[in-house]
């Protein structure tokens, strides 16, 4: 967790740097939103399955174009069930980092309270699975009468697992008061490459969400609440 | 009727697209060792044993007993190594009680189906004297939800 939190750190004193960089180099940059997932942290508190954050950023480059940022840490318990009966469960941990831009869409002309952005994110994830109770699934019902035979308590491991997509963000931002916003994004992944272990798949990547068989399409959602630093007024 | 007919197609659209693909499992399946039982003279022909029961542990395994078959599909466990069987001939009540040693493996599927259950390393020797077998033979080691058999029996 000490780790994550320096590694979120780290990325975001980045991020800062690098904003005051274009601040000092032109009079483009208007300033820098950071933000954090509340959908995020409703799921972790409601869903016992699932642990998670996500930290935002976009840095404002010109009128309509800013560049946008994700920086997330998330932990499933998939359980795959069939009817009543549990065939497998795994536990899915890692973290990601999305990076791309949005174009304003759509900006309330007034004071650019209202926003709507569409965008392209290219994300990276890496993770490890853990599987945990493996049934193994049989229609013969000659082994177990009712559901399915158990193979082991606790299965394997992978780590070093990854991930790549592209992403294509549809956003919503309202402003709240004294430069806080409240954004809201839907998310349509589309998976470029995975690293899956031997005799087992990715079903899950975090950032990702869902991976479904045979397609390479995710859908994931945000919530966000974030602050708006001005850095150049005009 | 335009109004039924749009009713109709969003009703069919919303059920064709809610049951996926991942909900259901039709890949694969666990398997099963497959005996036979042939011929001693003629090691080609499947050779009913009239009367046939199967014990484990001094029960009818699966519910074979006094059977007259020439082929057992026994669904194996997904744990046990080792299994001592006692072959029960229902004509001349002969007993011959053969060793079978095979590891279990999973192999993974689809998200629907997860893992099945298959067997390799299969191998099977008399516990002692034949008496009503004359020689058993173990055609494949590996076991897959296949119907060849694995392990053939002549008598």
């Amino acid at each position: 967790m000490i780790r994550i939190l320096s590694f979120i750190t780290k990325r975001v004193a980045l991020i800062c740097t690098l904003s005051v960089g274009l601040m000092t180099y032109g009079q483009t940059a208007y300033g820098l939103r950071v933000g954090a997932d509340l959908h995020r942290l409703v799921r972790t508190s409601l869903n016992d399955n699932y642990s998670g954050f996500e930290l935002s950023g976009d840095l404002r480059l010109k009128k309509k174009l800013m560049l946008s940022a994700e920086l997330g840490n998330e932990s499933f318990l998939d359980q795959e069930k069939l009817g009543d009966y549990l065939l497998y469960e795994t536990k899915y941990t890692g973290s990601y980092l999305k990076l791309g831009a949005d174009w304003m869409v759509y900006a309330q002309k007034t004071n650019e309270k209202n926003l709507v952005t569409a965008g392209f994110r290219y994300a990276i994830s890496t993770f490890s699975s853990d599987l945990g109770a493996v049934h193994v699934y049989d229609s013969s019902r000659l082994r177990e009468s009712e559901g399915f035979p158990l193979f082991t308590q606790d299965g394997e491991s992978f780590s070093g697992l990854n991930g790549s997509w592209i992403e294509g963000v549809l956003g919503f931002k309202t402003g709240l008061f004294n430069n806080l916003y409240l954004g809201a994004s839907l998310r349509l992944g589309f998976l470029v490459s995975e690293k899956s272990p031997d005799n087992f798949d990715n079903l899950w990547i975090p950032g990702f969400n869902k991976v479904t068989d045979g397609a390479r399409f995710g859908l994931n959602v945000n919530y966000t609440l974030s602050y708006f630093i001005p850095v150049v007024k005009k | 009727m335009p109004n039924t007919r749009q009713f109709l197609f969003t009703l069919l659209t919303l059920v064709l697209f809610s049951c996926e693909k991942d909900d259901i499992c039709v890949d694969g399946d666990s398997a099963v060792l497959v005996i036979e039982f042939r011929d001693a003279g003629n090691i080609e022909s499947l050779k009913p044993v009239n009367g046939l029961s199967l014990l484990l542990n001094d029960t009818a395994y699966q519910g074979i007993e006094n059977q007259s078959v020439s082929k057992l599909e026994l669904a194996l466990s997904a744990t046990q190594k080792n299994y001592v069987f006692h072959f029960v001939q229902g004509e001349s009540e002969l007993t011959d009680r053969l060793e079978l040693n095979i590891t279990p493996i999973i192999t993974y599927v689809s998200r629907a189906c997860g893992y099945v259950l298959e067997f390799e390393g299969l191998s099977a020797q008399p516990l002692d004297s034949l008496d009503w077998i004359s020689s058993i033979e173990v055609l494949i080691e590996t076991i897959t939800a296949t119907n060849d058999p694995h392990l053939v029996i002549y008598h």
